[in-house]
């Protein structure tokens, strides 16, 4: 969708950052090269410019240390936005995210919260720059996985300004996911040309998304294709080529993996019978794996055939961009996906 | 598996009442038998104790083939009788054993390919998936096969056999195949039986609390006919005639989902009465289909009625294995040269179709002719009612 006021993805989580931090003293943002830097894909540009070197820190290379510091900040009553260089990273903070963060609130008894946003970079950046095995990770269903941890993901400009105003003020710990190919597109010809659907008007007052609110970007009944983040504009183009030979498939953009927005799922899948669950994290023990189970327990009855994934073959990320570009799903993945499943 | 009637080859074992290693006493009910035609509890042919269920529930067994072993409970079981059933069969011990011959259980399953919505439709719509053609992946049958199915069958109204209409089906096909159908008809002037039926009617029915009816009169004079000629109640048997001592008259009944046939066993020794007292009884029990084995087969002969619903004439197909079966039709007030006049009688068209192979024109004719003569002089069927 295409409005007055169009912003990139970056752009959209710029302005969230900065309207949350105007409004709330509480609010502060530290990471690596967040600060003077204005974070590596620019996030946070300008931000200690205009709140200064305590509320806008540049962190040591220590990602335990960063989400340790952003647990210990929430527990005084400061509300913590974390940066984690590349999701790939996160690895190295695992025990303060899945053992303190996700649990503390839980282990006393809700006396205690811990309100962090961790915000971070992930997914194959191919075509604009590959990242190869290191840089290129989506590995939100780790965090699927815990109890405690709320899991963000969201696929365009509008959603991201939105999601993050509600993970800000929120009170539970949030992984807040960002693709890193939907950061910029406005001076990308070549990539605005290939996915339009990654533009769109972001308002410029403050506005909330809830979590667990699905976004059906399509209507259709020939299928339900289920993506996130990156994939739901490869959907979206996959669609518009099905379109043309009359299969007409339904998208559905979660937003929000942890909560998940099982219903609005469910009732897509009841209209069409059939399901695609599309994500670019490896295929085994993935969000489609995850999805594609709950379709399959919860409404069996309805499957006129088994449901479908599409994810990222099980492979570290290539650093060869050709090999790459076959790692991880495309428009064509899905559309042969589709029509396997449809049987047409 | 006990053969309870003559077209028997095989039944289902319904419901164990017992489990290995209870006790039964000789005569009491220890599993139920279905049949194409009924449902029947099988007694206990003796005491002992259950010691193995060879056929469990819902399975078919072949006529003689073991379903079970009562034995005392420290009794050695011969090994050959404790091997599975799918089993090859081990060379033959004995004479008694090689008698008894064992068909192998055959399992047909083949498992359909269908997404769960199209079984859920087609479950809903009573729709017969072996006839629908999957063009799913890998053949699955998917939704829209069903709906195209259904479309179908609510334009062609595609009622799915019963139970009841397939064993129709297949006996009459079967019976078809095998006699050689001769209709003879023959008129038969009924206006003393009806006037004995209405002079006699009422008394009878205050003694014996039963309306005589044509058809009772029909069985009792068919049975007697029989008597003088026992070809009629025959069957073929292995190229042999096997005639039957035994006079056990079929009545055809329609009823809500078919046609039943009750069977009046030695009607030929059966009082009117009698007669018409079982009839009432077995057509009630007909159209409730609780007709049990007993009272649905055996049968030797059958007569069919549909001159009820203003048939003059009609010719059946014999009933298998029966040699013959007998068509009724309507009683209408004819004019008829009666004594040298005409005058206005009440007659009856009665067509007998006989199967050519056991007995030829003649034969049957004659029996038709007895039949014609004990119909129209009718005193002697009925016993005049005790006072």
């Amino acid at each position: 969708m295409t409005g007055e006021r169009e912003l990139d993805f970056a752009a959209a989580i710029r302005e969230a950052l900065r309207q949350e931090m105007s409004r709330d003293k509480s609010i502060i943002v530290f990471g690596e090269d967040v600060g003077l830097f204005g974070g590596i894909f620019g996030c946070t540009k300008g931000l200690q410019d205009e709140f200064g070197e305590d509320r806008v820190r540049d962190t040591p290379i220590s990602e335990a240390a960063i989400i340790g510091a952003a647990i210990g900040a929430a527990l005084t009553g400061i509300r913590p936005v974390a940066e984690i260089e590349f999701f790939d990273f996160i690895g190295c903070a695992m025990d303060q995210v899945v053992n303190q963060l996700a649990k503390i609130r839980y282990m006393f008894g809700g006396q205690l919260k811990v309100p962090v946003v961790i915000r971070t970079p992930a997914g194959s950046r191919y075509p604009v720059a590959c990242g190869a095995a290191q840089h290129s990770q989506s590995l939100e269903a780790w965090f699927m996985h815990v109890p405690g941890l709320k899991v963000v993901t969201p696929s365009t400009p509008y959603d991201a300004k939105g999601l993050l105003i509600t993970a800000i003020r929120g009170d539970d710990p949030v992984m807040f996911i960002e693709h890193k190919l939907l950061y910029y597109v406005r001076r990308m010809p070549t990539l605005r040309e290939k996915y339009p659907s990654m533009i769109c008007h972001v308002p410029e007052e403050e506005y909330t998304i809830p979590f667990g609110q699905a976004d059906v970007k399509r209507e259709g009944k020939d299928a339900t294709v289920i993506a996130t983040m990156m994939m739901v504009h490869k959907a979206i183009n996959a669609a518009n080529q099905l379109a043309k030979e009359g299969i007409n498939i339904e998208i559905i953009d979660p937003r929000t993996l942890a909560p998940l927005d099982k219903k609005a799922i469910i009732n897509s899948v009841k209209k069409t019978n059939r399901a695609i669950v599309v994500s670019e994290d490896c295929k085994t023990g993935g969000v489609a794996a995850e999805i594609a189970s709950i379709i399959m327990e919860e409404v069996f009855d309805y499957l006129d055939a088994p449901v479908k994934r599409v994810s990222c073959l099980d492979v570290p990320i290539p650093y060869s961009p050709v090999l790459e570009a076959v790692a991880i799903p495309q428009e064509q993945d899905i559309i042969t996906a589709v029509k396997e499943t449809i049987s047409k | 598996m006990p053969k309870l009637s003559w077209t028997m080859t095989e039944g289902i074992v319904g419901k164990w009442h017992k489990k290995v290693g209870d006790e039964v006493k000789k005569g009491e009910p220890i599993c139920e038998i279905e049949t194409e035609k009924s449902l029947d509890e099988l007694e206990a042919p003796g005491s002992g104790i259950l010691r193995k269920i060879v056929i469990p529930d819902g399975s078919v067994a072949k006529v003689n083939q073991i379903i079970a072993i009562i034995a005392e409970a420290d009794e050695p079981l011969p090994e050959k009788l404790l091997v599975e059933e799918v089993a090859p069969k081990p060379e033959v011990v004995g004479e008694e054993v090689a008698e008894a011959k064992e068909p192998e259980v055959v399992i047909r399953e083949e498992r359909i390919k269908i997404s769960p919505i199209a079984k859920k439709l087609a479950q809903e719509h009573g729709i017969n998936l072996e006839e629908i053609k999957g063009t799913g992946p890998d053949g699955r049958i998917v939704k829209e096969d069903v709906l195209k199915a259904i479309e179908k069958a609510e334009q062609e109204k595609v009622v799915p056999l019963t139970r009841i209409r397939k064993v129709i089906k297949d006996r009459l096909s079967y019976s078809l195949k095998t006699a050689l159908h001769v209709p003879l008809t023959i008129e038969v002037d009924m206006t003393y039986a009806i006037e004995l039926l209405k002079s006699l009617g009422p008394d009878i029915e205050k003694t014996h609390n039963i309306r005589l009816s044509i058809t009772s009169l029909l069985v009792k004079a068919v049975a007697k006919s029989l008597e003088d000629h026992p070809i009629l109640n025959s069957r073929l048997e292995n190229e042999r005639i096997v005639i039957s001592k035994d006079i056990n008259i079929g009545v055809a009944v329609a009823i809500e989902n078919g046609l039943v046939v009750p069977v009046i066993h030695n009607a030929n020794e059966k009082s009117m009465v009698e007669i018409a007292k079982s009839l009432k009884e077995l057509a009630e029990k007909a159209r409730k289909e609780s007709l049990t084995t007993e009272e649905s087969t055996r049968g030797t002969f059958t007569v069919s009625n549909l001159g009820m619903f203003g048939i003059d004439i009609f010719a059946p197909i014999i009933n298998p294995p029966e040699s013959a079966i007998l068509g009724v039709g309507r009683i209408v007030k004819k004019p008829v040269v009666f004594n040298d006049e005409i005058t206005v009688r009440s007659m009856m068209t009665l067509t007998l179709v006989f199967d050519h192979r056991i007995m030829d024109g003649a034969v049957a004719a004659k029996f038709l002719q007895t039949l014609k003569e004990t119909l129209e002089n009718p005193q002697d069927l009925i016993e005049t009612p005790t006072r």
